[in-house]
């Protein structure tokens, strides 16, 4: 596969996936703000967005994108969702961090 | 520029041709049509009479639904539809007859609770509609793209639902934390299809198995898909050590919610899950059937632990939930085997299975939506106490449900876990059976417990009302758990089930 | 079975090893002079006088998050833009259901009150 010349192998893109994808996962894991866990959330997705076009690109095969522009979509739908959600809360009361959200125990 | 696609696609698309592949995804289609009228009722009609109308719009989708799935299991010529991305066959039909029933109960049941907490009816419906069809789409996918679509119509319409009681924090809470870990799971199917679709070269799911039953070698990216999809799978039905979640958001939930999504996402998620790695990965299924296994084992001992301590029946039927997924997951190993008869047995199995705790398990929470006042819902153990003298017919149902999720002959969940169990000793996973039978029989423990304040005397003997619809739902699927737990009906329910599956060829 | 998940691990190592080295390095090789206008909050070079967590309307959260889910359903319409010719009348009449079910969504959004601002 030929970029502007030069030979660039399609795992380059992988591995960039890849890691975006595990600080995603590590950012869900170790934030305690619920929007930034959202804004995490998305990154791993648009990880696999890159991942599915790499995939596409590689395999000449057009699936890959089909299935991106719906990951966008519904990545899209999710953030809205997710901020209706966090500004609903945010309105009721001053819970900045995920560690308040602990009414519910047993 | 290379061209994208190394073989033209035939872009020619056929009025016959849409109407086939509408005709196969019928049910889907129909209720979809119903879905957007209900929309359209709810924006013409006054206020007043919204809720109603929309009821009414949601109901008559859901009949129709379910009438058209019946016709098309009996009539219908079933096969793939658009270009192999969803299905009409049997299997799909099932599952789309399950969810049809499903949203009918759920409908039953929330409309009084609906008024009882005077929430918006209407959205609520509309809400729970996008989620039955989410659920539709990904029992009937047959390719990763269609599967991940159905997926997150599901999801993300119950995290709106979640949060239905909006000014009670409990319940954002629970859609905060439901939509936080869901996503969270959704990234990780998602990374995991598009590893498998990136090792196979297509997201339709006949052709990686056909593409893998070719190659020989395990390709490291398809394993490591298997495993991303496992864990993202495990949380979505809410399987141990990704449980965490669950109790919280069902405890939080509204309680028609928390009935619906501890049915609906528990069968849709096994839909995707026997669909992707039994139909989908057969050939290594040595590998997944081990993750599988060490997640059901895990979650039938932590389900049935942690229940034992809860004091809310809510996160009692949350964590009872987690264990019973672990049951469930047993069939679904089996029907990784390589012997036709055993993985017939085994998703068979599965299948009824599903079908049954979608009775037992919604009639013991809409039991509890009675008890719930115009400030929230009552979930606690002792306010089940003196039920019988509240409500004799509803402490009767909540036995037949309770004996019947603890697994007690005749009931229809003993038939269930015999089916699983038998299925999981003929795959050769005794040591899993040895573990599900023994906390089956630590189970008993808490489902009696529920039973004690359910027929002790309590200073409470005012009458409890449930509404004439909720009651019929109750009454139906205290029935059901019951009729079909006797000897024909079972043996002819479970035979029956052995149709669906036969897509998965010999 | 399991030895052949060793590419996998081996992966899997690779990339928090990455991470890990791209954190620690820029951790230890940079340098850490801490000075109270450097620690300041940069905002385009201009000294902050108001706290940053100010609140906003929620019109602006609920416009922006109206405008996103429109703005992103139309990705939909390049793929088949491409292709218009060669679907012929029914991808013309399919892409205006499409568009049918958006506009019954503005519909609700509009009846609902989403689109007043005050």
């Amino acid at each position: 596969m030929s970029i502007g010349g030069s030979q660039l192998d399609a795992s380059w893109f992988l591995l960039l996936g890849a890691v975006l994808f595990t600080l995603g996962a590590i950012g869900v894991l170790v934030r305690r703000n619920p929007l930034v866990i959202l804004i995490c959330i998305e990154l791993m997705l648009n990880a696999v967005n890159l991942t599915l076009i790499t995939f596409s690109r590689q395999l000449q095969n057009p699936e890959g994108q089909l299935f991106a522009l719906m990951v966008m979509t519904v990545a899209a739908a999710e953030a809205v969702v997710g901020l209706a959600i966090l500004v609903e809360i945010f309105r009721v009361r001053d819970a900045e961090d995920i560690d308040d959200l602990s009414e519910l125990k047993g | 520029m290379m061209p994208l696609a190394a073989t033209a696609v035939d872009l020619t698309y056929s009025w016959s041709q849409a109407l086939a592949d509408l005709s196969q995804i019928a049910p889907i289609a129909t209720l979809t049509l119903f879905l957007l009228f209900a929309i359209v009722v709810d924006l013409a009609l006054p206020k007043s009479r919204r809720g109603d109308a929309v009821a009414m719009v949601a109901a008559v989708g859901y009949v129709l639904s379910l009438a058209t799935a019946f016709y098309r299991w009996n009539y219908g010529d079933n096969g793939p539809a658009y270009q192999g991305y969803a299905t009409g066959d049997k299997f799909s039909l099932f599952f789309e007859m399950l969810f049809a029933v499903l949203g009918i109960l759920t409908l039953a049941v929330s409309h009084s609770y609906l008024k009882r907490r005077r929430f918006v009816a209407g959205e609520f419906h509309v809400l729970i509609l996008a989620a039955v069809i989410g659920m539709m789409v990904l029992a009937s996918a047959t390719s990763l793209v269609t599967a991940f679509l159905g997926l997150e119509l599901l999801s993300i319409s119950l995290y709106i639902v979640c949060g239905y009681a909006r000014g009670e924090t409990k319940s954002q809470e629970s859609a905060a934390k439901y939509l936080l870990v869901g996503g969270f799971a959704s990234a990780f199917v998602l990374y995991g299809m598009a590893l498998v679709y990136g090792g196979t070269g297509t997201t339709l799911i006949p052709d990686i198995a056909k593409t893998l039953q070719a190659s020989s070698s395990s390709n490291p990216l398809i394993l490591l898909g298997i495993v991303l999809m496992g864990v993202g799978f495990a949380f979505k039905i809410s399987a141990a050590p990704f449980h965490m979640w669950t109790p919280d958001v069902y405890q939080g939930a509204p309680i028609p919610v928390t009935a619906f999504m501890s049915v609906g996402t528990k069968a849709a998620g096994f839909a995707m899950v026997i669909r992707i790695f039994a139909g989908g990965l057969p050939h290594l299924a040595p590998e997944w059937q081990v993750l599988l296994a060490f997640v059901a084992a895990t979650s039938m001992i932590v389900g049935n632990l942690m229940a034992i301590v809860q004091s809310s029946l809510k996160r009692l039927l949350a964590y009872s939930g987690v264990a019973q997924a672990g049951y469930v997951l047993i069939g679904v190993i089996a029907g990784g085997q390589a012997d036709p008869a055993v993985r017939a047995a085994g998703l068979a199995s599965v299948l009824f299975y599903l079908f049954v705790y979608m009775f037992m398990n919604f009639g013991a929470f809409a039991v509890v939506t009675a008890l719930a006042g115009p400030e929230g819902d009552r979930d606690r153990l002792s306010d089940l106490e003196g039920l019988y003298r509240r409500s004799p017919l509803m402490a009767i149902l909540m036995t037949v449900f309770m004996l019947s999720l603890a697994g007690f002959p005749p009931f229809v969940g003993f038939f269930g876990k015999l089916f699983l169990f038998t299925a999981g000793v003929s795959a050769g996973y005794t040591w899993l059976v040895v573990v599900a039978v023994v906390m089956s029989v630590v189970s008993v423990y808490y489902y009696v417990r529920v039973l004690i304040p359910v027929w002790s005397s309590s200073v409470r003997t005012d009458k409890l009302e449930w509404s004439v619809s909720s009651t019929m739902a109750i009454v139906l699927s205290g029935a059901l758990s019951l009729v079909l737990g006797l000897y024909p009906t079972t043996v002819l329910i479970a035979s029956t089930l052995g149709v669906p599956i036969s897509f998965f060829g010999p | 079975m399991l030895e052949s998940y060793v590419p996998l691990l081996i992966f899997v190592l690779i990339v928090l090893g990455l991470i890990g080295a791209l954190v620690t390095l820029s951790f230890v090789l940079g340098p850490n002079k801490p000075h109270k206008s450097k620690l300041a909050p940069y905002e385009s070079g201009i000294v902050t006088d108001t706290p940053a967590h100010k609140r906003l309307s929620v019109r602006f959260y609920l416009t922006a998050m109206l405008f996103i889910i429109f703005d992103v359903e139309s990705v939909f319409f390049y793929p088949w833009a491409v292709i218009m010719r060669q679907l012929k009348w029914f991808g013309l009449i399919e892409m205006f259901v499409f568009m049918g079910i958006l506009l019954i969504a503005l519909a609700h959004i509009w009846r609902k009150g989403g689109l007043d601002w005050d």
